[in-house]
């Protein structure tokens, strides 16, 4: 309740409870929009009095809100370095024009949260971008999304135009489409895209903060990060520390999908247990044997023992998982996990865009090491070769795609041990035959 | 913010640091050292630049060797004064310009 709240929320009352991105009564029109959070408080963007930070980034920094898209990096510091990059607030005003990024391209195949909330919230993410852009300087502002994978683009455009019309676009926002693919919406294939150069991710440095699109200091933030970053404008860093911990704090949206009852997007605060997740999504629609969680670059944790672990960074990170952008998928009892393993696997390795060596090498030797185990009769050697394949990956691409990759074969042969013993005894087992679970596109381009 | 004895160059503070506690005063006049505590020159490879030629395996295989594909790997950590020379001949001799000698911020 600490007092500053920008003034300018004065006719709304900040949200209390969850939720606080996704209105429950539908997408609002921009008029309901801000009749219920508020006009946008652009004050807060601009710099300080004295020439220092626009008080939203220290804002931002005080809410301890990182970033939504999976790396989880505190988003204020990031907005503060591109801040700084641009010249912004400094001696001469903003030196520099500098750019930003929301990224909504959503390729994590098991997540569908940017989607529903652009669909759900599209001014919310606009407030967001516009404040955030005011508070960098940027002189031009980007909202990436892959149309194949279901965003409202016509929708965002027209959302888009609406608000120039009501003045409230202080820079102007296109609406790009990105291509679809597991790392063309990694942060740098989208500079690269942005720069007329291919969707595929680049060597830093130079980080983007410093030289991003054209050329320029650019701030990536995942759309969830920006409905967020508008929503501490209004309601102030301790609003947003209501909810969640003091190390995760606020909110996050998190996709459910797999052997659950009501699979979908469930806004949680940061620190519920899984358990509570998982009734809240209606519980287990058969019984439950792993979850994945935080997606491909997340890690597989036993079930039940995992219901009682904390949904944030640091409360999976111990036990070899992440929440990374919100995701979970339960594997049921009727599922081989190291079947599902070696078809996410292949599917990543089909993903890589080939221009390091040791990715476009390493992971199809990877992928099919991992197959042999599951589909073949591993002996100890097939284990020692996957294990080496997985340190030899590991740190040596531009992307973090091979890092992520070694990391979900690590837990997969952490978790189900079991199965790999008996695999090894008894060649694989009938649950291979089952469909697939975890979803993995089978054509690459048709990845969204 | 401990320096302990500020012997080496190595050793001094941040530039932005103004001395309001008036300890040393007009110690840091001059270039600034080029090497800070904590900066030491570390090898690094462009993953994307690099097209596994191989000249820098062969030579700095002190801390340079090869994966099953050719591609180098390096070993971790910043490079000794010894072999700092050798470091960056192999820069040098890159043909894609793929290895780095660069100092951690």
């Amino acid at each position: 309740m600490a007092g500053a709240r920008p003034a300018a929320g004065e006719q709304a009352s900040p949200p209390r409870k969850i939720p606080r991105l996704i209105p429950p009564d539908g997408p609002l029109s921009l008029d309901e929009h801000l009749a219920r959070y508020g006009a946008i408080p652009f004050s807060a963007a601009l710099p300080s009095r004295d020439g220092g930070i626009p008080a939203l980034i220290a804002a931002v920094e005080r809410s301890g809100l990182t970033g939504r898209g999976g790396a989880g990096f505190p988003a204020g510091r990031k907005m503060r370095a591109v801040a700084q990059a641009g010249g912004h607030a400094g001696p001469f005003g903003s030196a520099v024009g500098t750019v930003v990024l929301a990224n909504g391209a959503e390729s994590e195949p098991a997540s569908g949260k940017d989607r529903l909330l652009l669909a759900r919230a599209p001014h919310l993410v606009l407030d967001g971008i516009a404040l955030a852009a005011e508070a960098v300087g940027a002189t031009r502002a980007y909202l990436c999304v892959h149309s194949g994978g279901g965003a409202p683009e016509p929708q965002l455009r027209e959302a888009i135009t609406l608000r120039e019309r009501a003045g409230l676009n202080r820079v102007p926002i296109q609406v790009i489409d990105v291509p679809g693919g597991y790392v063309a919406s990694q942060e740098t294939a989208v500079i690269s895209f942005l720069n007329g150069g291919p969707a595929l991710p680049a060597f830093v440095p130079p980080r983007p903060s410093r030289k991003g699109a054209h050329r320029r200091p650019t701030l990536v933030q995942n759309v969830e990060t920006l409905a967020h970053v508008a929503l501490i404008a209004r309601y102030g860093a301790a609003w947003f520390r209501e909810m969640g911990t003091a190390q995760a704090a606020g909110t996050a949206l998190v996709t459910v999908g797999g052997a659950i009852r009501r699979p979908g997007t469930y806004e949680i605060a940061l620190g519920t247990p899984v358990g509570d997740l998982v009734q809240r999504a209606g519980g287990p629609a058969e019984p439950v044997q792993a979850i994945l969680a935080g997606g491909y670059f997340g890690g597989w944790l036993p079930f039940p023992a995992a219901q009682r672990l904390a949904l944030s960074d640091d409360g999976l990170r111990p036990a070899g998982a992440a929440l990374g952008p919100g995701v979970l998928v339960l594997l049921p009892e009727s599922a081989c996990g190291l079947a599902e393993t070696a078809r996410v696997t292949s599917y990543l390795a089909s993903q890589s865009a080939g221009q390091c060596g040791p990715c476009s090498n390493g992971l199809p030797a990877l992928a099919d090491a991992i197959a042999h185990i599951a589909y073949g009769q591993p002996a100890g050697e097939a284990l020692r070769w996957t294990e080496h394949l997985m340190a030899l990956v590991t740190g040596r691409g531009a992307c973090h795609l091979p890092d992520g990759t070694a990391a979900i074969v690590a837990s997969a042969l952490r978790v189900f041990a079991s199965d790999l013993r008996r695999h090894a005894e008894h060649g694989p087992c009938a649950r291979i035959r089952r469909a697939p679970v975890v979803p993995a596109p089978a054509d690459p381009h048709e990845a969204s | 913010m401990n320096r302990g004895q500020a012997s080496t160059p190595g050793q001094t503070g941040t530039p932005g640091q103004t001395g309001t506690r008036g300890q040393t005063p007009g110690q840091t006049p001059g270039p600034a050292p080029r090497q800070r505590r904590g900066e030491r020159p570390i090898l690094q490879v462009n993953p994307i630049a690099c097209e596994a030629h191989g000249l820098c395996i062969e030579l700095l295989p002190e801390m340079i060797s090869a994966d099953p594909w050719g591609y180098p790997i390096i070993a971790p950590g910043p490079v000794p004064d010894e072999l700092l020379s050798l470091a960056q001949r192999a820069v040098t001799a890159c043909p894609t310009l793929a290895l780095l000698l660069t100092r951690p911020q």
